[in-house]
């Protein structure tokens, strides 16, 4: 039995030993940098101007690829990258805003908004461009997609707090909007059943009346009248409340909104890995 | 199906008929249209003719040996029994019988004075008596009122007096 423990405790030692990644050491070779020894790496100045020439020259729908060209620094996660984002930053942030200026004057909103997200991923500031964009995605696509446009709502109240459309349209998508009128009717039809409730009363009462002592024929006739048109209405109401207070609860239980925020495939644009 | 029985539970609120509201009344006028005032029993209620007719008395004649006879003859100077029939083509009732004639006829009806019970469209054959005094006219007219639920049934008949 000891034998079998000691087996498996030095097999498990084993196992761990090669989850750790082996170390690659190069006799006689120089360090891996991981920082470029001034300002920015050549190849990172290199990729921004090739996409700064590209933003101008590719045709608009085209604008994503060279997207993905500009963010190629911010989203990989190699120390050398990492070390430089910060100087790249200021060009980074003028080549998205030229690439998503032309996107959005081309009409490629969704490209537009890629653009400007990452720009408010890597600036860290409110963004009103992206919030316009991103408002106008999302009431372009309120209604077949009524949760994706939930997201972008959030996202360009998020960017910028300010707006009024994206604030709007955020509340817009997360209300119910037949929650007014289906309470209404709950409290109607508790008001019906009230007053159904002492119209039936009334019948009562004169029927009581009607029972107590002897009267002349037209005011039997008289209280009759009344005690059928009490009856009528109380019967009504007594019919009425149920299916409209019901009727408003199922009213205002359709109205929840039934789509929770979620993404597109095209946000956030800036995946930091 | 629910809705339905919620609605069928409802409509069994709806007021209650006039024939079984119990409206008070002294007289046939005190009723609403359609009605009549039930003072049988002292109910002293409403009630739908389409649901039950009030009382209706109707005089059949006299009877002799069991025989509806257009008049009797009665002797003056001595107290004489005789018989008579009506029918009921209503419903149920007490009925007050009473007779009376001309002031030289003493008549009397020998049915019960609270009224007798008279079934719907049952037949009744009661009593009364005859004293005529000497001289009365002939033929004497005998007026019968018969008084069920309030209302008054007025018929007449002529006895004969012999001298």
């Amino acid at each position: 039995m000891r034998s079998w423990i000691l087996i498996m405790m030095m097999c498990g030692a084993a196992s761990a030993a090669t989850e750790v990644a082996p170390e690659v050491a190069v006799p006689a070779a120089p360090a891996i940098a991981t920082a470029p020894a001034a300002g920015l790496d050549p190849d990172v100045v290199a990729r921004l101007d090739e996409v700064d020439r590209d933003v101008a020259r590719v045709a608009p729908a085209e604008l994503d690829r060279v997207l993905e060209r500009a963010l190629v620094t911010f989203e990989s996660d190699d120390p050398f990258s990492i070390a430089q984002r910060a100087a790249a930053r200021p060009r980074t942030l003028a080549v998205l805003t030229k690439l998503g200026e032309r996107a959005r004057a081309a009409g490629e909103l969704v490209i537009a908004a890629r653009a400007f997200d990452a720009r408010w991923a890597i600036s860290g500031t409110h963004d009103v461009q992206l919030a316009e964009v991103l408002t106008t995605w999302a009431e372009r696509d309120a209604a077949t997609q009524p949760g994706v446009a939930l997201y972008l709502a959030r996202r360009a109240r998020a960017a910028d707090p300010a707006s009024g459309r994206a604030v709007e349209l955020d509340d817009d998508l997360s209300t119910n909007h037949r929650a007014v009128t289906g309470k209404l009717a709950i409290v109607a039809g508790v008001v019906a059943l009230a007053a159904g409730i002492y119209a039936r009363t009334r019948v009562s009462a004169i029927e009581d009346d009607l029972r107590a002592h002897p009267r002349p024929g037209g005011e039997v006739d008289a209280a009759l009248a009344d005690r059928d048109r009490y009856d009528m209405i109380g019967t009504g109401l007594l019919i009425a409340a149920p299916i409209v207070s019901f009727g408003g609860l199922a009213w205002m239980l359709s109205g929840n909104p039934s789509h929770e925020a979620s993404s597109p495939g095209e946000l956030p644009a800036l995946v930091d890995r | 199906m629910k809705a339905l029985a919620v609605v069928a539970g409802l409509a069994g609120c709806a007021a209650t008929p006039i024939d079984q509201l119990g409206i008070a009344c002294a007289q046939d006028s005190d009723c609403p249209a359609e009605t009549w005032c039930d003072l049988r029993f002292h109910d002293d209620v409403c009630r739908d003719y389409a649901a039950l007719q009030p009382p209706a008395i109707v005089f059949d004649g006299l009877l002799v040996a069991d025989q509806i006879v257009p008049t009797i003859t009665v002797p003056t100077h001595s107290v004489t029994f005789h018989d008579f029939r009506i029918h009921n083509t209503g419903s149920e009732t007490d009925a007050v019988i009473d007779f009376t004639g001309p002031a030289c006829v003493d008549v009397d009806s020998l049915t019960r004075s609270d009224g007798e019970l008279i079934r719907a469209g049952a037949v009744f054959e009661g009593q009364f008596t005859t004293f005529p005094d000497p001289g009365c006219a002939t033929p004497a007219t005998l007026a019968i009122a018969v008084t069920a639920s309030g209302r008054t049934f007025m018929f007449s008949t002529t006895i004969q007096i012999s001298p």
